[in-house]
């Protein structure tokens, strides 16, 4: 058969059952269109057209291409190509980018059908795509304004800015992004390069008696199958408690539903995948523990060593008895939320190749050092010997902190002596990575007849699942945020993380304290029902100020920015009929004893090249924009010659990229960096300092280990502050609009900041209403994108941004980290919405609301 | 008359459908055989502002055994193609025999499963199979889908449980238990004209003649499908007699239907008639039985 591929005529003889998607990426080696989740239909990622109309060419088959047309980004013309790249980058509707190729191709088939398109018009074409970063504001206002130039005819220049601190300088290297021209992990083709598939148990609990690869290995193009034995070094790694084996052994037992047993290396990803499947493996299956509430008990079988309790997180101050026998108002309520998929487009995949007497790996996981300890350890070879590449990836929200495929790619390049790719699909990642953790809270809370907060007492439970990965930090958090943004004289607070053999829980967006926030922004507007006290004014008087006191008893010094965020949604409160507000507060930088450190490096290559070396990963947020700007700021330098890198080889140690604190700490060590720079720029021109570099380097070394006996409790250097206000559709109940006033400390661009929020929100809302990650018997219910409840563009309200500047004392310029405490309030706010329209107190996530709308209490309400 | 203008959009796929759907479900309607659709189009009863055609969604269109027994049919196989086919012979001999009652060939040739259990004619008889087999429909959406009995599917004249943007994809028909019988039996006034009544009948009778399980659903003498559970309830612990029989089409008739009358016939007509029917049936279903 025949077709236009780009205009050019291309012929094809094989499979017409093959998708159109594997023939561009593999046999036409066009990468534009991305593999988020094929053949699941459900991302829009691979969007391409045929015959002028946007196609999922992962669901295309060649058979329906016969005689037509496939248009690609590579095939647009200069003209349309810079228009969508421009129109991208100037609105900020560009984060990780691994959605856009798919959402332009979508646009660009209605605006040739629809040269005017209405903002809506755009949402509904939009349905089949999915983004996690953007909440596709931005994008909307991408494809209107793309609509707009090419409509009159018009060019739509590069946008550019001097970058300093405070300006939309446009997102680093984007353009390329947008049309899809950026290599993420999976668009990078290596000479000889074979690729891997894993084989996992069959049953989250079961001792695994034997394992027989034999028909697998006398497979046609199978090179090799490993199994745990192969590991050169210590198989088991963690990032903080080493009790993830990457390989289950003969005679061990499964921990959860993606242990992993063996992994394929085969000539092609097809032939690995059907190798694996020839494994037989024999079992003495066991019932999983599924329940965390009885994994607790003494009387459980354990998951890992003689107890399921990983982790308890204790804190306590003044007299609870005498200050609950003297509230005047207390409330109580037992909360419940779910467990929940990252959904992040680009799904894990990592590649390796030997070294000259090691490894190497390219990663989009969100710490490339931590990936390197536990390569090391996996092949038992020293540090110095394997390098991490990290390739800017296409979304992680913390689901990316724990490594999947790459100690298994690692360990086969470092075994075959070859280049080895191991991919995960949108069905293996849904099952294989960290989720956000559910977490079953009691919370009683009180205040006196003055309506000033007296007590907070809370308990939590949180399922953390087959391993800890960060799950004891996750509860910690969430101990260390009960109280929220508000000041509670006496405290009770415990937190206690349990094994299970569910999908193991770790790191999300916002780690904990969305959780905490959902119950204790409840019970404050129970507090107000009771009492009848106005919930806006009881909020302003009881929130955070300078010289209050978080749950962990840390004095906030400075930049309590509560008060001012409330009074950025007040006048939209009272304006609104039905309504429901939350606060928020969230820890920048991990603390709680742990070091925050960060270095980084300016290195002056050309007259006209200078580049900054930093350790934090770029997943979408922008922090390679970030570093870009402080450079410009500090020493004048043009942002256009300008590049950044990010590789273990450079050694600018960092941590994982968490806890929002990336953008304050590689700006503080940058400032560090460029003090002598500076004063180099003085004397000389910079094509005179070619050669040198600039170290920088920042590091809070004096946070407090939880219960640690000192005079003063400093748990995390920073903290920033929100409040969310929530408005319903007056008749149905519907989300109508969400305001949110964020304390960002400095704003350093506010394209990147509103682009951020607007993405949590996004997530945050969709974590208060339709999104789950439904598990049975240890086995999530469903594999499927479509089904894990991620918000479409259609479904999106009005989102109103308000940025608020309390400046920090440590953070650069003032600054305070806004990566997760987007999602903070949401889901509270929401509830107590809610409550106002239909007077039903929700106690479980997610509420979700009826199509039809919801019916309206029938006195009250406003 | 011809139909007001729409826009037509053919998937190639499913995914593509379901996509289609849920971009257009609220003034969109799903072309199938087109049997239906197109005529209430053609006199304007239906305006759809979008066609979204199923005929390319070829993956629709099988029959599949079950393993535990019963089939599962994909929505787009035509009723021909259940007309002749093996695997529904043998094991939905109801389903199979009662094709032939629906309008005529050329029809059936179009006319789809889904197309005709998603149009929910009270007078169509796929719908009353469906009921009385207690088959389970898929009703898929672009982001989620479900199972739904047939017996909740039907909930007033020309209304299902089919929500604007959802597909039928599936229809999966559970194995009669065993030693039961079946019949249908329905009076149109011409071959191929909609019947002016009808009904469905399962019986099980145990070693002795007694009966254990009976299930009677009428054709178009309601606005769905509609189930005689008290009457079939008369039925169980009794042999078949004329005197049981007697009982049970009593009860039915009178308690458990709600004709209306129409310009072919009468309500009281349709009443009677259902009686006469359903007397014949319940010999015929019993005399099926086979150990
Ligand atoms: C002259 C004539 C006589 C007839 N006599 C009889 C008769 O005696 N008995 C009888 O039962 N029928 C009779 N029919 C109707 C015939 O059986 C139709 O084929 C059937 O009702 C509709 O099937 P279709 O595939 O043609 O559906 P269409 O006409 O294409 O669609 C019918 C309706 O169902 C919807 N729909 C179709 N497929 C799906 C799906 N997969 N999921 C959700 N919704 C769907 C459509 O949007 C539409 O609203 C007669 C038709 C004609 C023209
Ligand atoms: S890869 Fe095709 S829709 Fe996700
Ligand atoms: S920019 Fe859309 S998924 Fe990242």
């Amino acid at each position: 058969m025949k077709f236009t591929l780009n205009g050019q005529v291309t012929e094809y003889n094989g499979d017409p059952e093959l998708d159109l998607m594997t023939f561009l990426r593999e046999a036409a080696g066009i990468v534009s269109p991305k593999n988020g989740c094929a053949p699941q239909a459900a991302c829009g990622c691979c969007a391409v057209q045929l015959n002028g109309k946007a196609v999922l060419s992962c669901v295309t088959k060649m058979g329906k291409v016969d005689d037509g047309a496939v248009t690609t980004t590579e095939g647009l013309g200069t003209y349309r190509q810079n228009v969508y790249a421009n129109a991208f980058v100037q609105c900020g509707g560009v984060q990780c980018g691994f959605c856009i190729p798919g959402i332009v191709m979508q646009s660009d088939a209605l605006i040739n059908k629809n040269p005017e398109p209405t903002r809506a018009d755009v949402e509904k074409a939009l349905t089949p795509h999915l983004c996690r970063c953007t909440g596709y504001k931005k994008i909307v206002d991408a494809v209107m304004l793309s609509a707009e130039t090419i409509r009159n005819e018009e060019e739509l220049p590069a946008p550019t800015g001097n970058g300093h601190v405070g300006t939309r300088l446009p997102k680093y290297k984007a353009q390329d992004l947008v049309l899809g021209f950026h290599h993420y992990v999976d668009d990078i083709r290596l000479e000889g390069m074979a690729h891997g598939a894993l084989r996992y148990t069959d049953h989250p609990r079961a001792r695994v008696l034997k394992i027989d690869t034999t028909a697998a290995a006398a497979m046609d193009g199978v090179m090799r199958v490993l199994t745990a034995d192969d590991f050169p070094g210590d198989r088991t790694v963690g990032l903080i408690k080493q009790d993830w084996p990457q390989m289950i052994a003969e005679g061990e037992t499964t921990k959860f539903i993606s242990s992993v047993l063996a992994l394929v290396i085969a000539e092609t990803e097809a032939i690995a995948r059907a190798a694996a499947q020839q494994i037989a493996v024999d079992y003495d299956v066991l019932d999983p523990i599924i329940d965390m509430h009885a994994a607790r008990k003494t009387d459980s079988p354990t998951v890992h060593g003689d107890t399921n309790i990983l982790s308890q997180s204790i804190t306590n101050r003044g007299d609870l008895a005498q200050s609950k026998a003297e509230s005047a108002y207390t409330a109580h309520g037992i909360f419940q939320t779910q467990m929940i998929e990252h959904g992040f487009m680009e799904p894990e995949v990592a590649i390796a190749y030997p070294s000259a007497d090691g490894v190497e790996v390219l990663s989009q996981g969100q710490g490339v050092y931590d990936d390197r300890v536990q390569i090391a350890k996996l092949l038992g070879l020293p540090l110095d010997k394997v390098r991490v590449i990290m390739v800017p990836n296409g979304g992680g929200f913390g689901g990316k902190e724990d490594m999947t495929v790459q100690g298994h790619a690692a360990l086969a390049a470092y075994i075959l002596q070859k280049p080895v790719k191991v991919r995960l699909t949108r069905d293996e990642s849904i099952a294989f990575h960290p989720k956000r953790h559910p977490i079953w809270m009691e919370y009683d809370i009180g205040c006196d007849a003055d309506g000033k907060l007296t007590f907070c007492k809370v308990e939590f439970v949180g399922d953390t699942g087959a391993h800890a990965s960060v799950g004891m930090k996750v509860l910690e958090r969430s101990a260390g945020h009960a109280t929220g943004a508000y000041n509670f004289p006496v405290t009770d607070v415990v937190a206690t993380a349990v094994y299970t053999n569910n999908l193991p829980c770790g790191a999300m967006r916002g780690f904990g304290v969305n959780q905490a926030a959902f119950g204790l922004e409840s019970l404050i507007d129970e507090l107000c029902e009771q009492g009848g006290f106005d919930r806006w004014q009881f909020r302003y008087d009881n929130a955070l100020d300078d010289g209050d006191m978080t749950a962990t008893g840390q004095v906030i010094e400075a930049g309590a920015g509560a008060k001012t965020t409330l009074l950025a949604v007040k006048d939209q409160f009272y304006a609104a009929q039905y309504a429901g507000l939350a606060c928020g507060i969230k820890n920048t930088g991990v603390g709680n004893g742990m070091p925050d450190v960060s270095s980084a490096k300016i290195t002056i290559v050309a007259p006209d090249k200078v580049i900054i070396d930093h350790g934090w990963t770029e997943m979408g947020q922008g922090v390679n924009t970030i570093a870009t700007q402080v450079v410009c700021t500090e020493t004048g330098i043009d942002p256009a010659i300008i590049e950044v890198h990010i590789d273990t080889k450079a050694e600018q140690e960092a941590g994982m990229t968490t806890a929002s604190r990336a953008t304050s700490l590689v700006g503080n060590a940058l400032i560090d960096a460029c003090k002598q720079l500076k004063v180099d720029l003085q004397t000389h021109e910079l094509g005179e300092l070619i050669g040198r570099s600039y170290d920088g380097r920042w590091i809070v070394d004096w946070t407090t280990k939880p219960g640690a006996m000192v005079e003063k409790v400093y748990t995390h250097y920073s903290y920033s502050y929100a409040t969310q206000l929530v408005i319903l559709d007056e008749e149905t109940g519907h989300v109508a609009k969400i305001v949110a006033a964020h304390d960002a400390g400095k704003i350093f661009n506010p394209t990147l900041f509103e682009g951020q929020l607007e993405g949590s929100i996004h997530m945050g809302l969709g974590y208060a209403i339709s999104e789950e990650l439904e598990m049975e018997n240890g086995r999530p219910k469903s594999t499927m994108l479509r089904q894990m409840g991620i918000l479409r563009a259609k479904e999106m309200p009005e989102m109103e941004i308000i940025g608020v500047e309390v400046p920090d004392p440590y953070g650069p310029y003032g600054a305070k980290g806004v990566g997760e405490i987007g999602l903070v309030p949401t889901a509270g706010a929401v509830a107590n919405a809610l409550y106002q329209f239909d007077g039903v107190r929700r106690t479980t996530l997610p509420m979700r609301i009826p199509r039809r709308g919801l019916q309206k209490r029938v006195n009250g309400g406003g | 008359m011809k139909p007001a203008p729409f826009e037509y959009i053919a998937p190639n796929n499913l995914d593509e459908a379901l996509i289609a759907m849920e971009v257009n479900g609220f003034d969109g309607k799903l072309l199938a055989g087109g049997q239906s659709l197109i005529p209430v189009m053609n006199f304007r009863l239906a305006q759809p502002a979008v066609i979204v055609d199923l005929n390319g969604v070829t993956e629709l269109d099988f029959i599949r055994p079950n393993p535990g027994g019963g089939v599962t049919i994909g929505a787009l196989t035509r009723q021909s193609r259940l007309e002749h086919d093996a695997i529904v012979r043998d094991r939905v001999p109801l389903l199979h025999a009662t094709i032939p009652f629906i309008a005529h060939p050329q029809i059936r040739n179009r006319g789809t499963i889904g197309g005709s259990l998603a149009h929910a004619d009270p007078a169509g008889e796929l719908p009353v199979l469906s009921v009385a087999l207690q088959a389970r429909f898929k009703l898929q959406r672009y982001d989620k889908e479900r199972w739904v009995n047939a017996t909740d599917f039907y909930q007033a004249l020309f209304m299902t449980a089919l929500e604007p943007q959802e597909i039928m994809t599936a229809i999966e028909i559970p194995p009669l238990p065993p030693r039961t019988g079946w019949a249908f039996q329905e009076l149109a006034r011409r071959h191929g004209d909609y019947a002016q009544a009808g009904v469905a009948t399962l019986i099980a009778l145990d070693d002795d003649g007694v009966c254990t399980y009976a299930r009677l659903v009428f054709l178009n003498v309601g606005e769905i499908p509609m189930v005689a559970t008290e009457a079939a309830q008369l039925l169980v612990g009794e042999r078949i007699s004329a005197e049981s029989i007697t009982a049970v089409v009593n009860h039915a008739i009178q308690h458990e239907i709600e004709p209306t009358s129409d310009v072919h016939a009468s309500a009281d007509y349709k009443r009677h008639l259902a009686g006469v029917l359903t007397k014949r049936a319940i010999r015929q279903a019993a005399n099926r039985v086979t150990s």
